[in-house]
């Protein structure tokens, strides 16, 4: 069952044991030099491709998501929707409080995740991204500071 | 397919019933003296559907089967088919019922952690 925590700062290590509780099948789940690692399989649908996850997170940056296999890839020559430099994917609009420190990783970068990959498949087949969002013009980076 | 399809028993000319309105029969432009070629289109056309059809379970993926589909049903209906359900998942998520199963990742409405409210971000650059 996922566990509740207060507005206080999650520490790495309860992000790991909330991980761990409620993502028994992680094929990588650690910290090392204050970052933590996870490494899972999603498959968002059960006609899906299954994808290989990778999230690093430090504390007080937000965490960054890669899909190491099978590759992304461009639709048409056109560039992924929703993404830091067709390299991470954005989950979320930073500072609007979808994520802070004191949210889970457990509870909302991964199943945020699985529904990046569901509307990624279903952009490759209408072309058009299904999942709402936004393309605003900032600066172009993934560490943004955490709240 | 081919059960649904009737002859009938004075003229012998074959008869396809709308499923939702049995008066109606999908087979009533098939007059084989006008049209010739046209029953054994749809008979060609079925045959090839139901290969790819069965060609589809073994490709993993929504791009693979969407084309397998597209080659059957074309890609107008295909895309509009798809695009009612992904914007029947995101209608989920938004109305807080999505959640993902948490041993596979699959979404859906049953079990699992709910996929909280957010927003995708970022660039196509």
């Amino acid at each position: 069952m996922m566990i509740n925590i207060s507005s206080k700062k999650i520490s790495l290590i309860q992000q790991l044991n909330a991980i761990k509780e409620n993502y028994p099948s992680s094929e990588i789940c650690l910290i090392t030099n204050q970052i933590l690692h996870w490494e899972g399989l999603l498959r968002p649908t059960p006609l899906s491709e299954e994808y290989r996850v990778k999230i690093l997170y430090e504390l007080g940056y937000t965490p960054k998501v890669w899909v190491l296999n099978p590759a992304l890839s461009k639709r048409k020559g056109v560039n992924i929707p929703h993404m830091y430099g067709q390299s991470t994917l954005c989950l979320f609009l930073p500072k609007d409080g979808s994520w802070r420190s004191n949210k889970l990783i457990a509870s909302t970068i991964i199943p945020w995740a699985s529904e990046w990959l569901y509307f990624y498949e279903m952009w490759h087949v209408t072309g058009k991204w299904l999942g709402g969002g936004v393309h605003p013009t900032v600066p172009k980076r993934d560490n943004f500071k955490d709240i | 397919m081919e059960k649904f399809i009737i002859s009938d028993a004075k003229t012998g000319r074959l008869i396809l019933p709308n499923p939702t309105n049995r008066d109606e029969n999908f087979a009533d432009k098939w007059d084989e003296e006008k049209y010739p070629n046209r029953k054994n289109e749809f008979f060609k056309w079925l045959a090839r559907a139901k290969e790819d059809f069965l060609d589809l379970s073994s490709k993993p993926g929504f791009l693979q089967i969407s084309e397998g589909l597209k080659k059957s049903l074309g890609d107008k209906e295909v895309v509009a088919a798809f695009e009612k359900y992904a914007k029947g998942t995101r209608s989920k998520r938004e109305g807080g019922k999505l959640k993902m199963n948490l041993a596979t990742g699959v979404l859906g409405t049953t079990s699992g952690v709910g996929v909280k409210a957010h927003t995708f971000f970022g660039d196509d650059d």
